[in-house]
């Protein structure tokens, strides 16, 4: 007897008895965050939230895709932070507002460059709803006309889209993964530059002249139709506020020196070392863990760089047999390898220049060499260290494939 | 004052009548008369003879002995062509010799003299004969008895792909012979009980004399001994009396209606149960895995039992877990769940009025209701049931927005993975658990199912069956084959159970002759 009144009183007072039923919730899929309009952030904490929120009887057999009901589902609204907006908008939105399959924020440039960006973003860090996988995305323009104008080719689903997009575009290399966890990470650290994605809404075709595949930043992608919105290239984040960008090419760079990025499925093409006027197409992975090691010593310390790469011929236009032929694969290994390092050795220049700090996260192999917390911190790595450090690239090459067909077709016999 | 009250209750005293031992200390009614006419009239006075129609007499004389005898028997136990054929013709034919031997007149091959009046006439309830001869103060009782019955069947509930197609019947005999037919030996004993004040019911206790645990096999007979009722029909209630706890939500005793599962139980030293008028046998001890186990992981090969064996662990935990799973997770761990599984549930039940857990705990009371109708509706309507209850409760429902197309999933998905649970007994503990499970996860989410399964765990880890702890001998350890979870290939499997503390723990090969 004494049991079940225990049980009936457990039962009772600690079940949570203010939980909702699913359906009871509304789910923003993306979280815009602006600036607003004619507001000093200095004077007053105000901040324009945009909700993208998931309609769930899209679900429906025979439901149409977004098209106009999808303007809907995007709402903005002025607030002190993007928590308390939560409450607010339900003055106009029916059901309570969950974060907790929130994908992205999407921070306009504005924000991002200004001091107020991480006091904001850091009320993410108590809201329990918020995922620390979330990605974060800085806006060329608005956030809010990031959101609005995003139309993904095939009618998906704004949550599909965003998780889509953002997982490819990782696996490519041309943007860093961004999520909450690692911005936080990165900025208490202390250390390192923190790599958010970066994208634009652009409909002007023109974009800027041709370059090589990754050598844009977002929104100069020369493109027509699709979506407006487009994403590569990296927003560089000092101390918790935005200080510089880094196009496709750089950011993949950084991607392939920071042992904490995985890409799986980078192309990058390549002048071709014999026939100089044609360019090749590659694979790059990274063969095993890149080896960073950091000697200490009086004044900026000694870093060398080992980046073993495994790559795999993906197209040869000038029809160089370098399949069959031992001699012109060593050209290209070492060509490659030089062209790769040169690109590493022009990044990190930049960012030992203009950052003075690096994005690579290599404050990870720094910080064994110190047996205390303290020693660490009076040896500043960022401050002191790293933009002086006398830093040694090598890139090591295997060439694993030359794609399906091994041989090169053989233009001049074709040419008859 | 409290102390006082208890003093007061002793006080009372119980007056045992005297009748009662008046039965047992009188022996003089007990031994036969030796005059037959006397004798006669208490057996018809006991039997209540004319009105009695169940009970027949037969007066003859019997010309090579030139006495006069009386032949009682039952009419609706006995056999009667027997009675006629081997030992009321016999006694009439008039032979060339004379002799006082009543064994060298009747021709029934089983026949014994009682001068006990009281055995006797228990020897006559069981449908056996009785002879009485003038002048002889004892009576002849020749086994006749016969009762109606069916033959031997395909079991209904425990049905296996390729062990053997027979199954037990509600004939003791019967039962018997078809575990013996599979165990030849003369360690194969069979030990009869006899319970019940009134009905006098028999029990055979079977076990190998080499191998059963001698604590076990003491314990049962001691067990099935100590029950006080008048009658004890048959085994599904003896078990109800010997069973170690009896409000447990868990069986611990197992119930067989596969003679092959019985012998090879016997053959690991457990003690084997028979009664009339129940088609099962009685395993005790049973642990949990006997339970668990079917008699086709062993008749499979080792790679296929293994699989049904995974299947039937899986479609337990799916029977446990998937309603409060999707309970817990859709009230208090929604970020659990992928977003497209979220907006297809959100959306499916943006109609439907009741909670969630309102509407699991509907359908799967209405899928209990089909499945009990289902057991005690008449054979002939049987399919209806099935449509109707698939047509009305799914199809309808969801159509109505009464319930979301996704419960209607999950209770389907719990309901057929609880019939891969072959134990009836197990199968409704299941059952019943998951409701446990259901109630706790919408007060507590997977919190509150954790709690309820380690209790649970720790309850199952406590239990015993006849002194066997409950999850042997996988937790405490024993020494074994490891025939638990999964089980062993066959030839590696050589050590009997040692929690049934039997005489002779390895299978010793023995070379064929």
């Amino acid at each position: 007897m004494r049991f079940f009144v225990i049980l009936i009183a457990v039962c009772m007072l600690t079940g949570c008895w203010d939980r909702k039923e699913l359906e009871q919730m509304s789910y923003a899929t993306a979280i815009g965050l602006d600036i607003p309009e004619g507001v000093d952030l200095k004077e007053k904490q105000a901040i324009d939230v945009t909700f993208q929120f998931s309609n769930p009887k899209l679900n429906i057999k025979g439901a149409t895709g977004q098209g106009e009901k999808g303007e809907k589902s995007i709402i903005t609204l002025t607030a002190p932070d993007f928590i308390t907006a939560k409450n607010m908008a339900n003055s106009f939105v029916t059901r309570q507002i969950s974060f907790s399959h929130a994908k992205t924020i999407v921070v306009s440039e504005e924000l991002a460059k200004s001091d107020m960006f991480f006091r904001f973003i850091g009320s993410a860090l108590k809201e329990r709803e918020v995922r620390r996988e979330t990605s974060i995305i800085v806006s060329e323009g608005k956030a809010s006309e990031f959101i609005r104008k995003n139309k993904p080719e095939m009618m998906i689903r704004p949550h599909k889209y965003y998780q889509f997009i953002i997982d490819r575009s990782i696996e490519t290399g041309l943007v860093p993964e961004a999520t909450i966890n690692r911005l936080f990470a990165v900025t208490d650290g202390d250390a390192d530059l923190f790599l958010a994605i970066s994208g634009s809404v652009s409909e002007k075709k023109e974009g800027s002249s041709f370059k090589e595949e990754d050598q844009y930043i977002a929104g100069s992608v020369p493109k027509e139709g699709g979506n407006p919105v487009q994403l590569i290239g990296s927003a560089v984040f000092k101390e918790g506020k935005m200080i510089g960008k880094l196009t496709g090419e750089e950011t993949r760079v950084s991607l392939l020196l920071d042992n904490t990025s995985r890409i799986e499925d980078m192309f990058v093409s390549f002048t071709d070392p014999v026939e100089k006027n044609y360019k090749i197409a590659i694979r790059v992975k990274k063969k095993t863990a890149t080896d960073i090691n950091v000697k200490l010593r009086k004044g900026p310390p000694k870093i060398n760089v080992k980046v073993p790469l495994e790559i795999e011929l993906l197209s040869v236009p000038s029809m160089v047999d370098y399949g069959g032929d031992m001699k012109k694969q060593m050209i290209l290994k070492k060509w490659i390898a030089k062209e790769i390092e040169k690109n590493m050795i022009a990044l990190v220049e930049k960012t030992q220049k203009v950052f003075k700090s690096e994005p690579f996260y290599w404050s990870l192999a720094v910080r064994p060499l110190f047996s205390t917390t303290k020693e660490y911190e009076e040896w500043d790595w960022t401050n002191k260290n790293y933009p002086y450090a006398d830093i040694n690239i090598d890139v090591q090459v295997d060439i694993i494939g030359f794609g399906k067909q091994l041989k090169e077709s053989e233009m001049e016999k074709v040419k008859d | 004052m409290k102390s006082h009250f208890f003093k007061n209750s002793k006080r009372f005293k119980f007056e045992t009548s005297k009748e009662i031992f008046d039965i047992e200390n009188d022996s003089k009614t007990d031994a036969f008369s030796g005059d037959i006419a006397k004798d006669e009239e208490v057996l018809k006075k006991l039997y209540l003879f004319p009105q009695n129609i169940d009970f027949k007499v037969r007066s003859l004389t019997i010309p090579i002995m030139r006495k006069k005898g009386v032949i009682f028997y039952i009419p609706s136990l006995t056999d009667i062509t027997m009675v006629d054929e081997h030992i009321i013709k016999p006694l009439l034919t008039d032979g060339d010799q004379s002799t006082n031997e009543v064994a060298n007149i009747i021709s029934a091959s089983a026949f014994n003299e009682e001068k006990n009046l009281k055995k006797a006439i228990k020897e006559l309830n069981t449908g056996n004969t009785l002879l009485l001869i003038d002048g002889e103060p004892l009576c002849y009782v020749i086994n006749t008895s016969t009762a109606a019955g069916r033959s031997v069947e395909k079991p209904q509930n425990e049905t296996t792909l390729f062990g053997p197609k027979e199954a037990f019947v509600e004939r003791a005999d019967i039962n018997i012979s078809l575990i013996h037919k599979k165990i030849r030996s003369e360690d194969f004993t069979v030990e009869k009980m006899v319970i019940g004040e009134r009905s006098h019911n028999e029990v055979f206790i079977i076990y190998n004399k080499e191998l059963a645990g001698e604590k076990v096999l003491n314990e049962v007979k001691a067990r099935i001994g100590a029950v006080q009722k008048d009658a004890v029909q048959n085994l599904s209630l003896l078990i109800q009396h010997i069973e170690d706890r009896k409000a447990s939500l868990f069986p611990t005793i197992l119930l067989t209606e596969r003679p092959d599962r019985a012998a090879s139980f016997f053959e690991d030293g457990h003690v084997i149960v028979v009664m009339n008028n129940s088609p099962f046998a009685m395993v005790a001890p049973a642990t949990f895995w006997a339970f668990y186990h079917s008699a086709d992981d062993h008749y499979l090969r080792f790679i296929y039992g293994n699989f049904t064996r995974f299947l039937r662990m899986a479609a337990m935990f799916i029977t446990l877990f998937t309603p409060s799973i999707y309970i817990a997770i859709t009230n208090y761990h929604i970020e659990m769940l992928p977003p497209d599984l979220l907006l297809a549930i959100a959306g499916a039940r943006e109609m439907v009025p009741f909670p969630a857990i309102l509407e699991l705990l509907m359908m799967e009371l209405a899928f209990e209701l089909i499945r009990e109708a289902g057991i005690r509706v008449p054979t002939p309507i049987g399919p209806t049931i099935g449509i109707v209850g698939a047509l009305i409760l799914g199809q309808a429902a969801v159509e109505a927005n009464v319930v979301s197309p996704i419960v209607v999933i999950v209770v389907a998905l719990t309901g057929l993975s609880s019939f891969a649970i072959s134990d009836v007994n197990l199968n409704y503990a299941i059952r019943i658990a998951r409701f446990g499970f259901l109630l706790a996860a919408s007060v507590f989410g997977i919190f509150g199912m954790v709690g309820i399964f380690l209790s649970g765990l720790f309850y199952l880890t406590t239990i015993k069956s006849f002194g066997v702890p409950y999850f042997a001998p996988l937790t405490p350890k024993y020494k074994s084959s490891d025939d638990t979870l999964f089980r062993r290939i066959l030839t590696n499997e050589r050590l009997r159970p040692a929690f049934v503390k039997t005489k002779d723990l390895t299978k010793k090969p023995i070379k064929n002759e």
